[in-house]
């Protein structure tokens, strides 16, 4: 089983690396950029992939990963099954604060709030954090950007002492009210 | 089993390399401590690592419960972050000093932020509070003046409660007066009747007594009749139903517990059916004296028919008051 494991390699120094999953490959690309572009008080480097599994011939060159963003796109059922398929690649510690959920076009219908409600449940169950972001006009992406980069800070370990990705996910995880799962 | 990096290392190692940007001036003394602290660090790092990773190789399929696993590493931070204790980064201290100053810089900025942040949300506040106490003091307002409203009503009602008795007692002694030796009328007989009928009591008089004579005795509720009783009043009181004779003495009147107040109501009735019928009686009653009745001429007032009444069967009747018809009875 290559389970991808939180703890295995060494970390760079001053370089944060989040990795952003997602299966129709809209947001990524955009969402790199606008990381990329925010950051400038240290290395970060952003990899992209469909699903889990990565492929095994990376493995060595990969750094270690500080952050993984599952995109769902709640238009698209497939979008949430390839991520749930992709969670069973996951090594159990990395929910402890390693993982994040990105929805976009949660306003859209009336399918994408029952989708979003079993995100919010999947989330809860692992205790990650759910963000809601925007993904067609600039400034939807940049303030998705800023927010993962706040994460990707505190996973990063670069933020003050006192915060750590374990601390940072129990606050800001998601939590599922008897009024969602009443519905 | 799960071990933690400590993670406060990496941004010690950040810092360090930005104090050794910004101590490039200074001795290089301080450069080779902090570089010296730096390796240190990173060997403890591999260190760690590489227990860490013979822990994962040993126990690889550990998919246990999550939320066991998160408590397990919970308490373990909890533990590590008991047992720290603060440590200096360095000795040297123009590496401490240029560090403090970032430091308090930042937290310069974010304090001030805070305080715009929480002056904003007091003042928000404020005006939510003025705004709310102007509707309280309206809504008192209103609250004041319903009260006030309804405090005069009840007081009003109660007035006029009161003077219903008043209104009892001014209508009787205005309309019903005791017979007055003041006329217009042919003074001889008037003189001789009145010589009989000095002691006279008023209408409201009789009325009193009756009542009261039927709530103190209630087995008893008889009055007897005498001089003192105005025969034309007592007379009124029979013939209207407010009072009967007594079944057995003719000289003994009771009052019937069925009348309201409302003199009135209990008159109307009686006008148009007993019209002849009182004619009739009050013609042949059996007095010699003059008989008086006042009258006023309110028009459409029962009172006004009951004297025309009286007119027609030709009783007597004289003014106590201006503005009244009198007539007599030869």
């Amino acid at each position: 089983m290559a389970l991808l494991t939180p703890y295995s390699k060494v970390p760079e120094l001053n370089t944060a690396t989040v990795l952003l999953v997602e299966n129709e490959e809209e947001l990524q690309s955009k969402l790199a950029n606008a990381i990329v572009q925010y950051e400038k008080d240290f290395n970060v480097n952003v990899r992209l992939a469909r699903k889990l599994p990565l492929p095994v011939e990376n493995k060595e060159t990969r750094p270690r990963i500080d952050l993984i963003v599952f995109i769902v796109n709640l238009l698209s059922e497939r979008s949430l099954q390839s991520v749930e398929s992709s969670l069973a690649h996951l090594h159990s510690d990395c929910f402890l604060g390693k993982v994040c959920f990105l929805v976009t076009d949660a306003r859209c219908g009336s399918h994408t709030q029952e989708r979003l409600v079993s995100v919010r449940k999947l989330a809860a169950s692992h205790q990650c954090p759910v963000i809601c972001a925007e993904h067609r006009t600039a400034d939807g992406v940049n303030a998705a950007a800023v927010r993962l980069l706040n994460i990707l800070k505190v996973t990063a370990g670069m933020s003050p002492i006192a915060t750590t990705a374990l601390y940072l996910s129990s606050l800001t995880r998601c939590s599922v009210t008897s009024d969602l799962e009443e519905d | 089993m799960t071990l933690l990096l400590a993670t406060p290392t990496p941004s010690k190692q950040t810092e360090m390399e930005q104090d050794i940007q910004s101590s490039q001036s200074s001795e290089a003394a301080a450069k080779a401590v902090l570089l010296e602290e730096c390796e240190q660090q990173f060997g403890l790092l591999q260190k760690l690592q590489n227990e860490i990773i013979l822990a994962d190789t040993e126990a690889n399929d550990d998919q246990t419960n999550e939320a066991v696993n998160r408590l397990i590493a919970v308490t373990s931070e909890l533990e590590q972050w008991q047992e720290m204790e603060p440590k200096l980064l360095t000795t040297s201290p123009e590496v401490l000093l240029a560090v403090g100053k970032e430091e308090l810089q930042r937290l310069n900025g974010q304090l001030k932020m805070v305080l715009s942040c929480s002056q904003a949300k007091l003042d928000a506040q404020k005006k939510i509070l003025k705004r709310e106490q102007t509707w309280q003091a309206e809504k008192k307002e209103a609250l004041n003046a319903v009260c006030e409203k309804i405090t005069r009503l009840q007081s009003e009602n109660e007035k006029s409660e009161h003077s219903l008795m008043e209104m009892l007692s001014d209508m009787l002694a205005e309309h019903f007066p005791l017979p007055d030796p003041q006329g217009n009328g042919t003074k001889k007989k008037r003189a001789a009747a009145y010589d009989a009928e000095i002691n006279l009591i008023s209408l409201s008089e009789i009325i009193e007594r009756l009542t009261n004579k039927t709530l103190e005795t209630p087995h008893d509720p008889y009055v007897t009749t005498d001089d003192t009783f105005w025969p034309p009043y007592t007379e009124m009181l029979l013939r209207n139903g407010i009072a009967t004779r007594h079944p057995e003495d003719c000289n003994k009147i009771l009052t019937l517990s069925a009348w309201d107040m409302d003199l009135k109501m209990s008159w109307q009735p009686q006008l148009q059916s007993d019209k002849r019928e009182r004619e009739r009686l009050i013609s042949g009653q059996e007095t010699d004296s003059a008989f008086a009745v006042a009258q006023y001429r309110a028009p459409g007032s029962v009172k006004g028919e009951i004297t025309d009444l009286l007119a027609n069967a030709g009783v007597p009747l004289f003014a106590s008051s201006p503005g009244v018809e009198m007539m007599g009875f030869p």
